[in-house]
């Protein structure tokens, strides 16, 4: 018992000098310098990272939106390419006519009148845009939102 | 006819034992491992593994015959390979990856800070290592088990103090074990009833393409700041490619279930194999223990109190009790974290939320582990 109060007091007179040495140790083998840069780098990383990843839903965003803008750009480039395909989806398949739509309902929004969209498909010159438009209400592609404004269907489209 | 039988019986493993009683310790040492694994489940698939090879490593033999994990040309000394040069911690963190989902640490990127603050303990306990007298490359590998993280661990070891392996790896995989022993105190002590009944909003749903795109970035931004992370961190986000791209669900399989699970086995094994007792009992791996212990405590505690922190400047709260799931014990700390919530509030769901702490601890462990070995090179 006398033994080992006797170390712990040793230890005690002792730690002002244990910890004169223990910090000696540290700065010799440059331990603060490591320390710091290490918890700053760590720190830093993972910011950086939680910052590009917070804002990784408005990069897809812009991409999308980049890649849609492209696609109406395509459709008005080529509007005579489209003609026979959309001829030849109207006898047979309406959602495949109201996919190359879908630029254009996007580019109208939520809600639109249909006279938006009957002047938008005739800039684009898609072909028979009144029957197709009488299609798609029939086909609950276009939904009437009452006031004469409508949305589309993006279950079916 | 004596003299043979006596020749015999010197040369079995009883005669040693005798010789040497801290074999006996590390047999005990290995039995109590199997033991928790088995009858507590705790962290059984690293503790059974583990314990048993700690008996099999201690089990004393007649040096020179090429039975015995130092012992060039022996088995267990090509399978000891895979740690000594760090293949099976990377094989680990590819079956990591391919299990790990990121999606509600994507929908909630400031967790990830929690990560980042859970990695002080880590620099603390490099301080305090060298502090006691432990070379820098010693001391090093000794503060990157307050990750929490075995392969992390074993990885830098065997690049920086391959002679510390066993301690360390035992330390670590204790302390990951210990995880409802040794946090939940600390939790309580940081936090008031007030804090840990802090209810966390629902997250946001992350896109398939947000998940896709995830890895790719991680492993640029993370790999191009610590290079020397990339056997661990390349590995982690290319099985979390294969998870999430959606057409290698074969290679996503294999990686979460035979890889990763042949690779735990070898690496749990071959570590236990390792502590032989003419090795490892000494005064430095007491003092490893003791500093292991020290860096855990200190992660838990620096991710409570950073949560904390944050809380000071946001409008929405965040439980604080998140804070200690920064550490990369994958998924024990998130699940105590959890398990805490529910007792406090039995609605309180905090695992998911717990959960990105978890899986950024394993990135921002792996970074530090990088970073200590780019210093001592």
């Amino acid at each position: 018992m006398d033994r080992a109060f006797d170390i712990v007091l040793q230890f005690i007179i002792n730690l002002p000098l244990i910890t004169q040495k223990g910090l000696q140790n540290i700065s010799d083998n440059n331990g603060w310098a490591m320390a710091i840069v290490g918890a700053i780098t760590v720190f830093s990383g993972l910011v950086i990272l939680a910052l590009t990843i917070s804002q990784l839903p408005n990069l897809i965003l812009l991409l999308e939106k980049f890649k849609k803008t492209n696609k109406v750009d395509e459709i008005s480039e080529t509007p005579t390419s489209l003609k026979p395909d959309v001829q030849e989806y109207l006898s047979t398949d309406i959602n495949k006519v109201a996919n190359l739509y879908r630029p254009l309902f996007e580019k109208l929004g939520d809600s639109f009148p249909l006279s938006a969209l009957y002047d938008l498909s005739q800039k684009e010159k898609l072909p028979h845009p009144h029957i197709t438009i009488t299609s798609f209400r029939e086909a609950d592609i276009l939904i009437s939102k009452g006031d004469g404004i409508f949305t589309w269907n993006k279950e079916l489209v | 006819m004596v003299d043979l039988l006596l020749q015999f019986l010197s040369n079995t493993g009883y005669y040693f034992l005798y010789q040497d009683p801290r074999y006996i310790l590390m047999i005990t040492i290995g039995c109590t491992f199997v033991y928790l694994g088995i009858a507590k489940e705790y962290e059984p698939l690293l503790l059974v593994p583990i314990g048993f090879g700690i008996i099999v490593g201690n089990i004393p033999f007649f040096k020179g015959f090429g039975i015995g994990i130092y012992e060039d040309n022996s088995v267990f000394h090509y399978l000891y390979f895979g740690v000594t040069t760090g293949i099976y911690p990377s094989i680990v963190f590819l079956g990591l990856g391919a299990m790990t989902d990121f999606s509600s640490l994507l929908a909630r990127p400031k967790l990830m800070l929690l990560g980042a603050a859970a990695q002080m303990g880590i620099f603390f306990t490099l301080l305090s290592a060298l502090a006691i007298g432990f070379l820098p490359k010693e001391a090093a590998s000794i503060a990157i088990i307050g990750g929490a993280d075995g392969p992390t661990s074993i990885f830098l070891t065997a690049k920086l103090a391959p002679h510390l392996i066993g301690p360390i790896a035992i330390a670590a995989y204790s302390y990951m074990a210990l995880i409802p022993v040794i946090q939940p105190p600390i939790m309580r002590l940081l936090t008031t009833r007030k804090e840990r009944l802090i209810r966390m909003t629902e997250p946001r749903e992350v896109s398939q393409k947000e998940l896709l795109l995830f890895p790719v970035i991680a492993v640029l931004l993370c790999c191009l700041l610590a290079p020397t992370a990339l056997p661990l961190l390349g590995m982690l986000f290319l099985g979390n490619l294969f998870k999430v791209c959606g057409v290698t669900d074969r290679l996503a399989d294999s990686a979460r279930t035979a890889i990763i699970d042949t690779a735990t086995i070898l690496l749990g094994f071959t570590v236990g194999a390792s502590t032989q007792a003419d090795v490892f009992v000494n005064p430095k791996s007491v003092g490893i223990f003791f500093l292991g212990a020290v860096a855990f405590s200190i992660a838990t505690a620096s991710g409570v109190i950073f949560a904390k922190f944050m809380n000071l400047f946001m409008k929405e709260k965040i439980n604080p009790l998140l804070g200690a799931s920064g550490v990369s014990a994958v998924p024990g700390s998130a699940r105590e974290v959890h398990v805490m919530g529910l007792k406090e509030d039995p609605t309180n769901f905090l695992l998911m939320h717990a959960m990105a702490c978890n899986s950024s601890g394993v990135i921002g462990s792996a970074i530090c582990a990088g970073i200590l070995w780019s210093f001592l090179i």
